[in-house]
């Protein structure tokens, strides 16, 4: 057989590859089409309400910062915040935590529930062996940005059992309550089915408007997605179906793709993690780096490029270069800051490797800059023992 | 709408489930992303301003969609494997596993096929289904997927050319590799 006569006989054999049928009814495919049109005009209607969201929003940060001003004047102000969970109970562990808040300005302390242990670093390049990641996440304070936390936990404890520990581990970190959403919740991990569920506590509320349903989704995500878990199921009490504000009556989340961010510093109470800045689909890695010299409005929020710092960013398959267009010196801490929220912000857009250029250093801290630095593998680590 | 489900259902519902279902081989997957092409048709068929025709409209949002699926997918299992340092061959095999019906009663020869469409790139393999399993015209296929004609035809015959390559690869006892 001639090149002419294969070719020929393979179009016919493509023509015989059979037809593959939908078993569906028609009235069974349209109802499914209206219920998911119905599903995506409900999700349009709550962007509508993000006006009025930011009101409450800001009514409620206000009624958080207040407070957080004046600990001494702890008034029963934080009862009106409406997403908070269980008032009387978070109305008494916010007086503890205002508590913790001036115990941890000794150095001791401070020490105890840093991060950044060595060379004020905010990754984690290496796991210990047996030890594994325990991801989550809590708000700023203005319940706007996600700050991520890798809880290093020994792998002699099931996934599941070290999750239902997470609010004691929250607890060393010494923040406010009110930026933990999870507070109460009791997690069933099956690891090989690829699902959690989250037993919610019969306080568990997370109030009117969309911007705390939405974070807490996002730190769902944030949580279990790194475990390859996609769905994540909800109950309370004997119930099924919970109420997650605007969010709706759910039994479930399917966990979204990565959102991707800026890691910018978050500095308070002597306390330095860097915290997700989340950007739009549409923004480049470029203009990720770029907010990374911006301050934001929050004031607890910094930059972690000095502004006087010129340079380029070029990429190449998984590579990004990062390269210096003018001569700044950098103290070792602020080398460390900056390489480390480039190398985390690359990581959100998937880039595997960074090389620094130019830099007057060949050395900051523990990172040779004569080769391309790996991404870490997770932020803001804390080791539990 | 109804009106409008009923025309789009009527004329085109089982040539766009075959598209997507060799697209991406898999009937959930196909059932989900058909009900996206829908939406995505009904919203906008009032600016549709007919310069090609609905089919071809039609396909070429299905296309898209078909696209967006891969690469969501590709993102998710970058993420995956980058955590569990999983190879990414046992991924790809696990994806494309299981055959419908109507390919397991059919010969090894079809099966083989069907198995080394695979092996082709996105837009061979796009070309490959319209042209010979949907039996679109080299004009159509050019609208739907926004090529030029003498474009459908270079990569129809690399298409097939990757296709034969492999299937004689595999005829000789080869194990059918990227």
């Amino acid at each position: 057989m001639n090149k002419d006569e294969k070719k020929q006989n393979l179009k016919n054999r493509l023509k015989h590859l059979p037809e593959v049928t939908d078993h569906r009814s028609k009235k069974e495919v349209y109802q499914k089409f209206l219920l998911q049109m119905e599903k995506n005009e409900k999700n349009k209607r709550n962007k509508r309400l993000l006006p009025v969201t930011a009101l409450i929003t800001a009514a409620i940060i206000l009624i958080l910062i207040v407070p957080d001003l004046f600990n001494s004047f702890q008034t029963s102000e934080d009862n009106t915040s409406e997403w908070t969970a269980n008032q009387e109970d978070r109305s008494s562990v916010e007086t503890d935590a205002s508590r913790d808040v001036n115990r941890i300005e000794t150095k001791e302390e401070h020490m105890a529930v840093d991060p950044a242990k060595e060379n004020d670093s905010y990754v984690l390049h290496e796991l210990p062996s047996n030890h594994r990641v325990l991801y989550a996440s809590i708000a700023d304070e203005q319940i706007q940005h996600t700050i991520p936390f890798a809880f290093v936990v020994s792998t002699n404890r099931e996934l599941e059992t070290a999750y239902n520990h997470l609010d004691q581990y929250i607890d060393r970190l010494k923040i406010n309550q009110n930026q933990y959403l999870f507070h109460g919740i009791t997690y069933q991990i099956d690891e090989d089915a690829k699902r959690v569920t989250l037993q919610l506590p019969d306080h568990f509320a997370l109030g009117e408007g969309s911007a705390v349903p939405r974070m807490f989704e996002r730190m769902v995500g944030n949580m279990f997605r790194p475990y390859g878990i996609d769905m994540a199921y909800f109950s309370k009490g004997n119930k099924d179906q919970v109420d997650l504000g605007a969010l709706g009556n759910v039994n479930s989340l399917s966990i979204e793709d990565t959102v991707k961010y800026s890691y910018k510093l978050y500095e308070r109470n002597n306390q330095r993690h860097l915290i997700e800045i989340s950007n739009n689909e549409s923004e480049s890695i470029d203009a990720a780096i770029q907010k990374l010299q911006t301050r934001g409005k929050n004031k607890y929020i910094k930059q972690t490029i000095p502004k006087e710092l010129q340079y380029q960013v070029s990429t190449a398959n998984d590579l990004l270069q990062f390269t210096l267009t003018n001569n700044v010196e950098l103290t070792n801490r602020n080398g460390i800051l900056l390489i480390e929220s480039i190398l985390m912000t690359a990581k959100s857009y998937e880039y595997n490797r960074v090389k620094f250029n130019n830099f007057s250093s060949e050395q900051i801290g523990e990172y040779d800059l004569t080769k391309p630095v790996p991404v870490p593998k997770a932020v803001n680590p804390v080791e539990v023992n | 709408m109804k009106i409008v489900f009923d025309q789009l259902y009527d004329n085109y519902h089982h040539d766009l489930y075959q598209f997507i279902f060799y697209m991406v081989k898999d009937k959930s997957t196909t059932e989900d992303l058909v009900q996206e092409v829908y939406i995505k048709v009904l919203k906008s068929h009032k600016s549709f301003k007919g310069e090609s025709s609905i089919k071809t409209w039609l396909f070429s949002i299905a296309r898209h969609v078909t696209i967006d699926y891969f690469r969501k997918q590709t993102r998710r299992k970058k993420r995956i494997l980058s955590f569990f340092d999983w190879s990414v061959k046992e991924e790809l095999v696990e994806d494309h596993a299981f055959l419908p019906e109507e390919l397991a009663i059919q010969n090894e020869e079809i099966q083989a096929i069907y198995q080394c469409l695979d092996h082709c790139t996105f837009d061979q393999k796009s070309v490959i289904i319209l042209r010979y399993i949907q039996s679109f015209s080299i004009k159509e296929t050019a609208e739907i997927l926004n090529f030029t004609e003498s474009k459908v035809k270079t990569t129809q015959h690399r298409g097939l050319k990757e296709l034969r390559k492999q299937l004689e690869f595999r005829s000789k006892g080869g194990i059918v590799d990227e």
